[in-house]
């Protein structure tokens, strides 16, 4: 069982509204009214989260069944780094443990 | 009626009186009221083809250029720009009131008339087809409009692409377009038979200079599609290069251009993303006009034989 921290969740001050390309995707920010550039895979993991909140485990596992050849190690790097980045710019964030603990 | 066609002592005393001179730029109408020599002259050059608007049209912005009330304007004379009533900007020196007025007259619009969303982009057109042209200052987005516009090319506006929300066209506001710096003989050499108006030194853009409309463009209202979205870059000794732009990367960056993005929200980026969808996004990299207005007309001729 995965411990509250390693939830990640959307920041859901904004709304996020998303136009994909086979180049890449433009996410707008109805909250901040503001355009920004993601890859697909980053783009898919912030509509995952935009549905509910998930581990980074369950998150690889998910991407494992799409990347068979890939190894669920490899997965989880690249979903946390790329997590790490949309934390930066604020999209998504580690759920507290007293939030989810209900407290 | 067109502005050639009242006589310059007309011009003078509708610039000077209360109602001011009403003119249309596109569909908007300014009315302008000014003593200042320079302004009259740089009006009387580049509005020449311009349709003056009747007495019963409504009128968007009053604008006045007008020297402050000051000791000042006995040792380094200043002009202010008044829009309806307000000083929005600090003053400048005199000798750069008509670049203030076309300045002025760009804010106007671009900070008040949110039925529309607005770029920061030139925009010409052929064959009822527009190009959006975003770029930064100093890209040789203008000069290149200027060139194309010379050359066959409708403008619709050298600085303000003008977005209807509902249709995604582009509504002309064709007005005169800027020159900075070398481009000024560089448009003087590529198109002599150019109207030019006065040339004004040390402004916060450098040199700078504007080039008339055509009469026809001046004129015509009508909407136009766009059908490419064409990032423009002077590069030094570069052959004329068009490569295809990421549409996603397209989208950040129109959107970046927008002046009142914000204000549009939602229905702003569905437009913008409508319009990526439905044009051909460049990069366009030139350093000599003949080659630049040969591509560009490649383009055009290229989606009529498709159509």
């Amino acid at each position: 069982m995965p411990t509250s921290s390693n939830y990640w969740k959307i920041n859901r001050a904004s709304q996020f509204h998303y136009r994909q390309w086979p180049d890449g995707v433009a996410v707008y920010l109805e909250g901040e009214g503001a355009t920004y550039l993601l890859n697909p895979f980053a783009a898919d993991l912030l509509k995952w989260l935009d549905v509910g909140r998930l581990t980074t485990q369950a998150i690889a596992e998910r991407l494992l069944t799409q990347y068979p050849d890939d190894t669920l190690e490899n997965i989880s790097t690249t979903v946390e780094e790329t997590l790490a980045e949309l934390r930066l710019r604020g999209f998504v964030f580690r759920a507290d443990t007293k939030e989810e603990s209900g407290k | 009626m067109i502005l050639a066609e009242i006589s310059p002592e007309a011009l003078s005393q509708r610039l000077q009186g209360e109602e001011g001179l009403r003119i249309k730029t596109g569909p908007l109408v300014f009315s302008i009221q000014t003593r200042l020599g320079s302004v009259v002259s740089g009006i009387s050059r580049l509005y020449s083809q311009y349709e003056l608007a009747n007495p019963s049209d409504f009128v968007d912005y009053y604008v006045t250029l007008k020297t402050p009330s000051s000791l000042r304007r006995w040792y380094k004379p200043q002009v202010l720009f008044d829009f309806d009533g307000r000083i929005p900007f600090k003053p400048l020196p005199l000798e750069q009131a008509f670049p203030m007025l076309e300045w002025g007259m760009n804010w106007c619009i671009a900070n008040h008339c949110h039925q529309w969303v607005i770029l920061h982009a030139a925009v010409i057109a052929k064959n009822d087809r527009a190009v959006i042209m975003p770029a930064p200052p100093g890209s040789g987005k203008s000069t290149l409009c200027a060139g194309l516009v010379g050359n066959g090319w409708r403008l619709l506006s050298d600085e303000l692409a003008i977005i209807d929300m509902d249709s995604g066209k582009i509504v002309p506001m064709p007005r005169p377009v800027g020159l900075k710096n070398q481009s000024i003989d560089v448009i003087r050499n590529f198109l002599p038979e150019a109207t030019i108006g006065p040339v004004c030194h040390d402004t916060r853009k450098g040199t700078v200079a504007h080039m008339a409309a055509s009469k026809s463009d001046s004129l015509n209202r009508d909407l136009v599609a766009p059908a490419w979205i064409v990032f423009p870059k002077y590069v030094a000794d570069s052959d004329a290069v068009l490569t295809l732009h990421p549409k996603a990367d397209a989208m950040v960056q129109v959107a970046t251009n927008a002046f009142n993005y914000n204000v549009a929200g939602l229905k702003g980026f569905n437009l913008l993303s409508r319009i990526v969808d439905e044009t051909e996004s460049y990069d366009f990299h030139y350093s000599h006009l003949e080659e630049a207005v040969e591509i560009f007309d490649q383009l055009a001729h290229q989606l009529a034989d498709k159509r």
